[in-house]
């Protein structure tokens, strides 16, 4: 039967965060899911999550395990690593957090090796954007920077723009192929670019936002010049769109600071938002949260006794060379990057999270837990900061936020590890 | 809730809201309320000679809106200089954090505790991430808590004013301050937000409209004033008004105070709408004119959002404003437009003595508390973070209470835009402890319509802050001998003890229920997100009566 839709189901299988889908269960699985596109469908499976607590492979108590994982991660504190993956609530998120607080480790997830370049941007600069909802009803030009959203965001387009905007009498889609990443195949307009000149491009660009420009105005970027001339004496609304996230990580570590200066710039003479695209499974939310407990949205080190801030190296740098001799993983492993999964497999590694004793990682503790939105409910945010309040549809026995809290429970009753 | 009993034995008191100025007399809390009495044998705490208030109240800060955490997160650089260790309690460790001018939500509510401020009220939060601020809050410990909600130049509401539906009007607005547990109704730049985000620099004056004659920033000031009131709110209405922080924007905000006449209506941050001469030309200090009209009108009420010199952080939904201040300082600038609601803007800003506008901007606010003839209706704020942050508090309070601190500032200051104000001309007045009572707690609780803070009277919650009597009065503010939250001793001997939860404030007004209908076709039709998903669930503390 259909769960009782005065409460949304809420899909986290990217950060579009849809709501309006119709999910039916029978004898604790999902037996139906409307309006879910093939990634929702991935993500919610049929909702049948196991429930597992093992260590090395074998089932153990809860108890057993908390006392083994308190073991492998209050060793050395200090030298621990809270790697908070996706698809737990803001929560659990904020327990991870406490905890490492508490033990004086480092807390950080997948943002330090995705979308870290965009974040630091963000932070020498500032940034001009909207919600989701400004794109949909404000926008009357949207340039795809490099990708088509169809892929790994496959409702975004039925939902952001193709609606009829409500503020504009209609709309120019533009696409900005770069290489092999082209834009969508409905846009009215392209522009072939080669990665190697994305951020010149950018620079023409904001060049030819003033009266008197000195950009080119032949060779592979003087079409840039006549979009800047167009946006500055037509559009009203500018929505720029690129993948924050990209599969390949094809990225010019500069291009999130171009896109953000040149965003800004078009505000002088319209309005224009930069929208990133972001995975699903709460990352967003992670973010945020780390961002009010600590005033940092990833990477913090809190081995001096308070948070510091930690970006000179990526997650994956910090495990290539040893930094951590213990990880806890909270969330569930699915995304995790492959060579973050290589690094995981050569350090003691608790895993708490939906999903965990599938994880391919190396033998450790594993924790199994329901996942924010199939089995729990709680605080998600959409790839706009945007939240959204999470419901449970099924039952799981353990929540990931208990788990970390039975681990600050099992520390507190070691003393401070701090001191 | 502590059940435990305390006497407070031999304070000098200051009980403004129950005219006890100074007297000497116990105060005794039982079950976290102040009773009359308690047994002899219960528990004392001896603060012969000291002064005793009731906790600050914080009528205007920006501490917990999804917009604050944009700022926080635009400032790594300094919070590396200001880093704050885990406190420790009489039971336990509490959270480590960052400073800076937005702290992080734990270092936050152990700082306004340690200031001796117990309550405090996010002033601008967008409805649609009003979830944000609550989960914030509840990582805010100690301080009772809440927000208003932008309504200003939300999408809904501007349809009805167009269509002349103030009924659905009126229950909107009841429903969404229940919706998303929020306190009181704020208006920002009236229409002006709107009106940016539709490609224009800004609205100018009280009649203009970007949507027709019928909604402009005048019409929605009447409206949402008009309805503010006819619901009983407790504080009725919270105004930003617009043209902040531009020269000759005295004539619209006295403009705008004419509009809601007669009506129970706060005006916020007035230091930042009290400047005459005219843009690009003159600067000049209206403080006097706005004086004389507030002074002369008890229906309006204001907060002052005093400028302290150093870092602050403007912040505001007010998004037009903080563009023009990105042309101006050229530096970092957030702009984050929300769907059919409001705005965000960020700009990182300094305060400077040497710059004339910073000067006459701190000249303003002065004037402003020293020309008013009524505390209870004209408080303290510095719009923290966006005057400066709310632990300046007690530098302000020493140049309120010291015309030779202020005098020795003033005499550093730029004096290209000061001659003729009435500061140059010398004030003398200086508030005394009780007027200090007042504008700092007992004023933003009557003007918030908190009947249980503010105030020692037998049934107020037991709030209360016990300073060791000083003449560096600046010292004496700044670090409070004992603080009790909720009867809870969560400062003692100067230091941070203990740090429970704070309570949530929020109304939940009556409206007809036919109004639903209205708000989910209006979800269907414009929201990206459904009707369903908007509410807040789940808060932890009950909606304070009506």
């Amino acid at each position: 039967m259909p769960v009782s839709t005065d409460r949304p189901v809420i899909c986290l299988g990217c950060g579009c965060a849809c709501d309006d889908l119709s999910v039916s269960v029978a004898a604790g699985r999902i037996t139906g899911i409307e309006n879910a596109c093939p990634l929702g469908l991935k993500w919610f499976r049929d909702g049948n999550f196991p429930a597992a607590i093992q260590c090395d492979g074998v089932d153990v108590s809860f108890d057993r395990a908390i006392t083994t994982a308190a073991e492998i991660l209050f060793a050395n504190p200090r030298r621990t690593l809270i790697y908070v993956s996706d698809d737990v609530s803001c929560a659990a998120h904020g327990e991870a957090t406490a905890l490492a607080d508490r033990i004086g480790a480092t807390i950080d997830g997948p943002t330090s090796d995705t979308v870290a370049d965009g974040l630091l941007a963000a932070q020498r600069r500032g940034r001009a954007s909207a919600t989701l909802g400004e794109l949909r009803h404000r926008a009357d030009v949207v340039i795809f920077w490099g990708v088509d959203p169809s892929a790994r965001y496959p409702r975004f387009m039925e939902r952001f723009v193709t609606p009829q905007p409500v503020f504009a009498t209609a709309r120019t889609l533009i696409a900005v192929d770069v290489d092999a990443a082209h834009g969508p195949r409905v846009c009215g307009e392209r522009i072939t670019l080669s990665s190697r000149h994305e951020v010149d491009a950018l620079s023409v660009l904001r060049a030819g936002l003033r009266e008197r420009g000195t950009a080119p105005t032949e060779g592979v970027l003087a079409a840039f010049v006549e979009l800047a001339r167009r946006l500055r004496s037509d559009a009203k609304y500018v929505a720029i769109i690129f993948d924050a996230e990209p599969d390949d990580g094809r990225r010019d570590p500069d291009l999130p600071e171009a896109l953000i200066a040149f965003t800004q710039a078009l505000n002088a003479s319209t309005r224009a938002a930069l929208f990133a695209l972001r995975a699903g499974g709460n990352r967003n939310g992670f973010e945020s949260l780390l961002t009010w407990q600590t005033g940092f949205p990833f990477a913090a080190d809190f081995a001096g006794g308070h948070p510091r801030y930690v970006t000179d190296e990526s997650v994956a740098e910090r495990l290539s060379r040893g930094r951590y001799d213990a990880v806890l993983v909270v969330g569930s492993t699915v995304n995790v990057a492959v060579n973050i999964a290589a690094e995981l497999k050569r350090v003691p590694t608790v895993i708490v999270g939906p999903g965990a004793s599938e994880a391919t990682l190396a033998p450790g503790v594993v924790i199994d837990t329901g996942a924010v939105g199939i089995h729990e409910g709680g605080m998600v945010l959409r790839m706009d900061d945007v939240p959204f309040e999470a419901v449970p549809l099924l039952s799981h026995p353990t929540t990931a936020a208990d788990v970390l809290r039975s681990l600050s429970e099992r520390c507190a009753a070691r003393g401070s590890l701090r001191s | 809730m502590s059940s435990e009993r305390l006497r407070l034995c031999g304070g000098i008191v200051h009980d403004p809201a129950n005219g006890i100025d100074g007297e000497v007399r116990d105060i005794c809390v039982e079950d976290g309320v102040i009773v009359a009495d308690v047994p002899r044998d219960a528990p004392r705490l001896d603060v012969s000679g000291m002064i005793v208030m009731p906790g600050g109240v914080d009528i205007h800060c920006h501490v917990a809106s999804a917009g604050v955490n944009h700022a926080r997160r635009l400032m790594p650089d300094e919070r590396r200089h200001d880093p704050a260790p885990a406190p420790q309690f009489t039971d336990g460790t509490g959270r480590s954090g960052t400073g800076g001018i937005v702290p992080s939500t734990f270092t936050t509510g152990y700082r306004y505790a340690t200031l001796g401020y117990t309550t405090a009220f996010d002033a601008a939060v967008a409805p649609l991430t009003a979830k944000v601020c609550h989960a914030s809050l509840d990582d805010t410990p100690i301080v009772d808590a809440g927000f208003f909600a932008l309504m200003g130049n939300d999408e809904f509401l501007l349809r009805q004013i167009e269509a002349g539906e103030t009924g659905l009007a009126r229950d909107y607005m009841a429903w969404l301050l229940g919706a998303v547990g929020a306190y009181a109704v704020k208006i920002v730049n009236p229409g002006g937000i709107d009106a940016w985000k539709a490609g224009h620099r800004n609205l100018n004056t009280l009649d203009e409209s970007m949507r027709g004659d019928r909604v402009t920033p005048r019409a929605i000031l009447d409206v949402l004033t008009t309805v503010a009131n006819e619901l009983g709110l407790p504080h009725p209405v919270h105004i930003h008004c617009n043209n902040l922080g531009v020269p000759g924007n005295v004539a619209t905000t006295l403009d705008s105070m004419r509009v809601v006449a007669g009506r129970r209506a706060h005006f916020t941050h007035l230091q930042f709408h009290s400047y005459g001469g005219e843009r690009g030309k003159s600067w000049t200090s209206a403080a006097a004119e706005i004086s004389d009209y507030v002074n002369a009108h008890p229906e309006i009420t204001a907060d002052v959002g005093q400028v302290m010199f150093g870092p602050a952080l403007t912040l505001s939904a007010d998004s037009p404003l903080e563009y023009l201040l990105h042309e101006t300082t050229g530096g970092k600038w957030v702009n984050l437009d929300i769907e059919l609601e409001t705005g965000c803007g960020i700009v990182p800003y300094n305060y400077e003595e040497k710059a004339a506008a910073a000067a006459l901007q701190w000249v303003v606010g002065l004037e402003l508390f020293l020309l008013s003839n009524d505390p209870w209706r004209v408080v303290l704020s510095t719009d923290h973070p966006n005057g400066g942050s709310f632990l300046a508090y007690p530098q302000l309070i020493e140049l309120l209470m010291s015309r030779d601190a202020r005098r020795e500032c003033f005499e550093r200051l730029n004096p290209r835009f000061l001659a003729g104000s009435a500061l140059a001309d010398g004030l003398a007045r200086e508030y005394t402890l009780n007027e200090i009572a007042i504008v700092t707690r007992a004023g933003p609780a009557r003007i918030l319509g908190l009947k249980r803070k503010g105030h020692l009277g037998v049934g107020a919650d037991a709030d209360v802050t016990v300073y060791q009597r000083s003449d560096r009065i600046a010292e004496m503010f700044s670090m409070p001998r004992y603080v009790l939250k909720s009867g809870v001793l969560v400062v003692e001997e100067g230091q941070l003890r203990r740090a429970p939860p704070g309570r949530r404030l929020h109304i939940r007004p009556g409206y007809d229920e036919a109004v639903v209908s209205n708000i989910r076709k209006h979800f269907e039709d414009f929201s990206t997100m459904r009707f369903e998903s908007y509410p807040v669930r789940n808060l932890k503390d009950r909606p304070l009566n009506l």
